[in-house]
């Protein structure tokens, strides 16, 4: 009996106590700070876990259409290429200053300094269900934002195939590719 | 008005303007850079594998770019032939 009593208390004592620090304000929330080893552990494999869980059952259409190239190409350079940088471009404010530190996605997946989950560097089809689910979903409070709500899945699916390029290309190229298409411009 | 029309009325003004909020492509058509297609002549063109997904890109959207400037110029020299004529 005593032992229950005992368990009971020291839990209770415990949950106070977090609930305590909580509302303490002394946990450091800054950008600027990095997580506690044990914490970072926690989170990033929390994080690629789901990822690789949410997305394994995403059917990969075939991504060498060269006119997803340029579409997606073009909606990288808008949207994705200040976080995630360009060739020639090593980081920015955002790359430096978002904490997690975006990853550089000019470089090839094994390079990242991150897991991508059982198989995910040496598997195409997982690296490009991984970054389908990301750009559609989100992934919360690191600042990747969800765009499944603004783009349709053949319009993120043109992103995935252009970002498994990204890593080929050389500045010109990529400048040539995310140009945005003026072909439907009326010239009158 | 009562509830039920400004509840009705307020769902119907959100979902519609949900889309206004999407990255629209055509925003960015003017006021983007244009494919710097020049710099593919300094290039080595035997060096190119035709089959690879990037340069069939690299063509489509400088083939693309070329022909929408030659129509420019092709458009040009017409209107100029036409005012001599006249």
């Amino acid at each position: 009996m005593a032992i229950i009593k005992t368990t009971c208390v020291t839990l209770l004592l415990f949950i106070l106590s977090g609930i305590g620090f909580i509302y303490s304000g002394f946990y450091p929330i800054g950008a600027d700070q990095r997580h506690h080893p044990i914490t970072l552990w926690v989170l990033t494999t929390l994080r690629e876990q789901s990822i690789a869980r949410a997305s394994r059952d995403l059917e990969v259409p075939p991504l060498d259409d060269p006119a997803l190239l340029l579409s997606g190409g073009a909606d990288y350079n808008e949207m994705c290429s200040s976080c995630h940088l360009k060739p020639g471009k090593a980081n920015s404010d955002l790359s430096l200053g978002l904490y997690p530190q975006p990853p550089n996605l000019t470089l090839k997946p094994e390079a990242h300094d991150h897991s991508h989950g059982k198989g995910g560097h040496n598997d195409p089809d997982v690296n490009a269900r991984r970054q389908f689910w990301v750009i559609k979903h989100g992934i919360m409070a690191s600042g990747m934002a969800a765009f499944g709500s603004t783009h349709d899945d053949g319009r993120i699916w043109a992103i995935v195939a252009f970002l498994q390029k990204l890593p080929q290309l050389n500045e010109l190229q990529y400048q040539i590719i995310t140009a945005r298409r003026t072909s439907n411009h009326n010239p009158n | 008005m009562n509830t039920r029309s400004t509840l009705l009325l307020s769902l119907i003004v959100l979902s519609t303007s949900t889309t206004a909020f999407a990255h629209d492509p055509s925003e960015h058509k003017n006021d983007s850079e244009q494919p710097n297609c020049e710099a593919l002549n300094t290039m080595d063109h035997t060096k190119m594998d035709v089959n690879d997904p990037i340069i069939q890109a690299i063509m489509e959207q400088c083939g693309t770019h070329h022909n929408h400037e030659q129509n420019h110029q092709d458009k040009s020299k017409k209107s100029a032939v036409n005012k001599s004529d006249q």
